[in-house]
């Protein structure tokens, strides 16, 4: 089987074979063999994703025009995934309202919410469904996001990035530099709806 | 099968190379330049071009198939907002490692890349996440950084300068420590916040 991968990619024999292939030879073997590594699709989501860089993936590509989708998946168990760790990476946060734009008719938010609330993460929900609306001025998730503000009364505010905390010079910036709409879901961001509204103009509709 | 950072946007760089029909430079800022340019870990599904030379149209057309190709919804479109030291044009490069056909991909000097980044990061987290994690892939010295700033930045960059030097502060805390950011804040008159204990 090996073998047969080997020819179709140009490579026969040991190192004595390739030692006297000439250069214009050698240049073609290797070209054809990059053309074959790099053909083909670089992301196809045929599964729940299994770690962290396919989660990324998942939230960077499901939904869109070009993205190949092989099998089903429970997206809502995905999102509250994706809340979690955008916590952690602001890559993914950043990506999130386009990838919450991309499955707003594929989910019921009903059960987003009260899956979300279950698992503590109401406020965190809240705030990106509201940051969806603002960027792409979808409305549809207008109810979702006056029932959660129940779950925002009262919390103390707190770091959205839970690095910002250890540093005080970030900690200052996040206190300075938040929205007042994340403000009032208890989360300091630092972080401008512009930053959110400028990548999502450029991907969504890939 | 699926591949991850750098190795994803390199894939989506050589499906534009093979489907490109006329030579074409482009010069990329932003995080595609600290992915693929610089190693850096980080995820990036945009990608920034400053400079073009070549037919707008043949890459156009290229990045349309090589969407189609990959399955990667990577959004190609013009810098809007770079910020960056004076001299950086005379510094670019091309991107080690990565050879191809027609697609000549060229990035900003790692200090002039790391400080446009800086710039950008007030308000946008995921600026500084990715200077660091360049950092970690090609060490930046403290003394450079902050004298390219100092020479080619503060002091002719349209930003506001009190604003800019903050961001530059807290980076530099960020890279170095709590006390090189609070020496340098010191000396720009940003303000500096207190250590908690």
């Amino acid at each position: 089987m090996k073998s047969k991968v080997m020819t179709s990619l140009g490579r026969r024999g040991g190192v004595a074979r390739a030692q006297k292939l000439d250069d214009a030879r050698r240049k073609e073997i290797a070209s054809t063999a990059a053309r074959k590594r790099w053909q083909g699709p670089a992301l196809v989501i045929d599964a729940d994703p299994r770690d962290s860089g396919e989660l990324l993936n998942f939230v960077a590509n499901y939904g869109a025009k070009v993205s190949k989708k092989t099998a089903s998946c429970d997206l809502i168990g995905a999102t509250m995934r994706a809340l979690r760790v955008s916590r952690e990476d602001p890559f993914l946060s950043r990506m999130l309202p386009v990838f919450l734009w991309r499955v707003r008719n594929e989910i019921s938010v009903d059960d987003l919410v009260t899956r979300s609330r279950a698992a503590r993460l109401g406020p965190v929900l809240g705030y990106f469904l509201e940051l969806t609306a603002r960027v792409s001025g979808f409305g549809g998730f207008a109810e979702a996001i006056s029932g959660l503000r129940r779950d925002a009364v009262g919390v103390r505010p707190t770091y959205f990035y839970k690095r910002t905390g250890e540093s005080p010079f970030e900690a200052m910036a996040a206190d300075e530099w938040t929205p007042s709409f994340a403000k009032r879901w208890g989360l300091l961001t630092g972080t401008s709806v512009e930053s959110f509204a400028s990548y999502f103009k450029k991907v969504r509709d890939l | 099968m699926t591949r991850f950072g750098r190795a994803q946007l390199v894939a989506f760089l050589r499906a534009i190379d093979r489907n490109l029909t006329a030579d074409v430079e482009i010069l990329v800022v932003g995080g595609a330049a600290v992915v693929v340019g610089y190693g850096a870990e980080a995820m990036t599904s945009d990608i920034d071009v400053l400079k073009m030379v070549g037919s707008k149209e043949a890459f156009g057309e290229a990045v349309h198939n090589a969407r189609q190709e990959t399955g990667l919804a990577v959004g190609v479109s013009g810098a809007t907002v770079f910020t960056s030291p004076d001299g950086f044009e005379e510094r670019v490069r091309s991107a080690r490692g990565l050879h191809m056909e027609r697609l000549t991909f060229k990035v900003p000097e790692k200090y002039d890349l790391a400080l446009s980044k800086i710039a950008a990061s007030g308000q946008r987290p995921h600026d500084l996440e990715a200077v660091e994690r360049m950092h970690v892939k090609h060490h930046l010295s403290r003394m450079t950084l902050v004298e390219r700033f100092e020479r080619e930045m503060r002091n002719v960059s349209v930003l506001d300068s009190r604003q800019l030097s903050l961001t530059v502060a807290i980076a530099v805390a960020r890279l170095y420590g709590y006390e090189e950011g609070k020496e340098l804040a010191r000396k720009y008159g940003v303000p500096v916040p207190r250590l908690k204990k």
